[in-house]
């Protein structure tokens, strides 16, 4: 899957995911696995980000505001970032609405 | 029957327990302990659904099995064995001596504490002093030092709260934490708090004055290795939920530990200390001053 294409999809956190953010640190828990995960400021800030709007479109924009990041490097860490959430099963893909 | 209060559990039994326990309090669930024997376990067991938890304790493997009907079976290999009922309000114990040291320390600590964390309590893997302050617990792997920390805590001047096992709960101000049985394992040799008990395994179990009520929990010392990895880097969160014991594990229960452990590091001071930077008695002057109830504690 290329960069471009993970990017322009939606995500949804799923319910079995909760999820934690402190001033270091952002801890996510899979209530099927029972497994924890450890992310650190910015990966809490992008999870946030995809979490409240559900584009990674999105997380790149304000990434690069936020931290100041150059535009290809934010992509390609975003992708990165949804595609290894989507390997530990931490979001879904959002499901399209009929018509849509 | 003699009533107790262990684990934020209401304890009646026939048995004597060793320490130096106060008045129950009320209002706490209920279960009754009774001396039964092996056959009668075997009855009332409705048969093995799924595994409960394992380790090692009395230098044996200790077992937890949940019954198809909702009951546990537990187990210290060879030596004796429980049964809690699905309503966890009775649990059977059986052994050839049920007033050897060994078992009685089992029931204080690993069974009581599974029926606790079955009741819907949480639990952290530390020992804990109660302070005019509240509550601190101490956390870290097997052999970090904690009891020695806590003997050490002990002898400036802060009350005993609770050996190995801290029972918690949230509350509306933050965390709670429950008294556990008036018993302590602690180094042999030199001097120890209590009445010595037994010596088991190259340890001394000791009776104590045990606590009268549950207490806000105010502070988790996290006793480290110079060589765990951590470093100097402020606790995290993580490093509090691998202290919790993560018993049952369904994920209502996940989820109920995860809240808890986010309101302990959002609400609770969390310091490590580098277990190898000092004697017990100096560790415990650390913490206490980098907690900043010293004066507190001391005079």
């Amino acid at each position: 899957m290329s960069a471009d294409s993970i990017l322009d999809e939606r995500f949804v956190v799923p319910d079995h995911v909760v999820h934690r953010s402190f001033a270091a640190e952002t801890v996510v828990l899979n209530l099927e696995t029972g497994g924890y995960h450890g992310l650190n400021e910015v990966g809490g800030f992008m999870l946030g980000v995809l979490a409240a709007t559900g584009d990674p479109g999105e997380v790149v924009r304000r990434v690069v505001t936020e931290y100041g990041a150059p535009l290809d490097r934010a992509r390609t860490d975003v992708a990165s970032f949804c595609t290894d959430l989507l390997e530990r099963r931490l979001i879904e893909r959002a499901k399209r609405l009929p018509g849509r | 029957m003699g009533a107790y209060s262990a684990y934020g559990l209401a304890v009646d039994t026939a048995l004597p327990l060793p320490g130096d326990w106060r008045a129950p309090v009320r209002g706490q669930p209920g279960v009754t302990v009774e001396p039964s024997v092996a056959d009668a376990i075997s009855d009332a067991w409705s048969g093995f659904a799924e595994p409960g938890w394992t380790g090692w304790t009395e230098g044996r493997r200790f077992t937890v099995e949940h019954g198809v009907e909702g009951d546990a079976r537990l187990v210290l290999e060879a030596i004796a064995e429980f049964h809690l009922s699905a309503s966890g309000d009775r649990l059977l114990a059986a052994a050839e001596d049920l007033s050897r040291a060994d078992v009685l320390r089992v029931l204080l600590d690993s069974v009581l504490a599974s029926v606790s964390l079955r009741t819907g309590y949480e639990a952290m893997h530390a020992g804990a002093v109660d302070t005019p302050h509240g509550v601190i617990a101490v956390a870290g792997a097997t052999g970090a030092g904690k009891s020695s920390l806590i003997v050490a805590l002990l002898g400036r001047g802060a009350d005993f709260f609770s050996d190995d096992i801290v029972a918690l709960r949230r509350c509306d101000d933050g965390v709670l934490a429950l008294p556990g049985p008036p018993v302590m394992t602690v180094p042999a040799g030199g001097d120890v708090p209590g009445k010595p008990l037994a010596d088991l395994g190259g340890e001394r179990w000791v009776a104590v004055q045990g606590a009268p009520a549950p207490r806000p929990l105010t502070a988790v010392i996290l006793l480290c290795s110079p060589s765990g990895g951590e470093g100097d880097k402020p606790p995290s969160m993580l490093s509090v939920l691998g202290h919790l014991l993560r018993y049952p594990r369904t994920a209502e229960r996940e989820r109920s530990r995860f809240e808890l452990a986010s309101d302990l590091v959002a609400r609770v001071p969390i310091i490590r200390l580098n277990a190898r930077s000092g004697t017990p008695m100096e560790l415990a002057d650390q913490a206490l001053r980098r907690l900043g109830v010293w004066r507190t504690v001391t005079t």
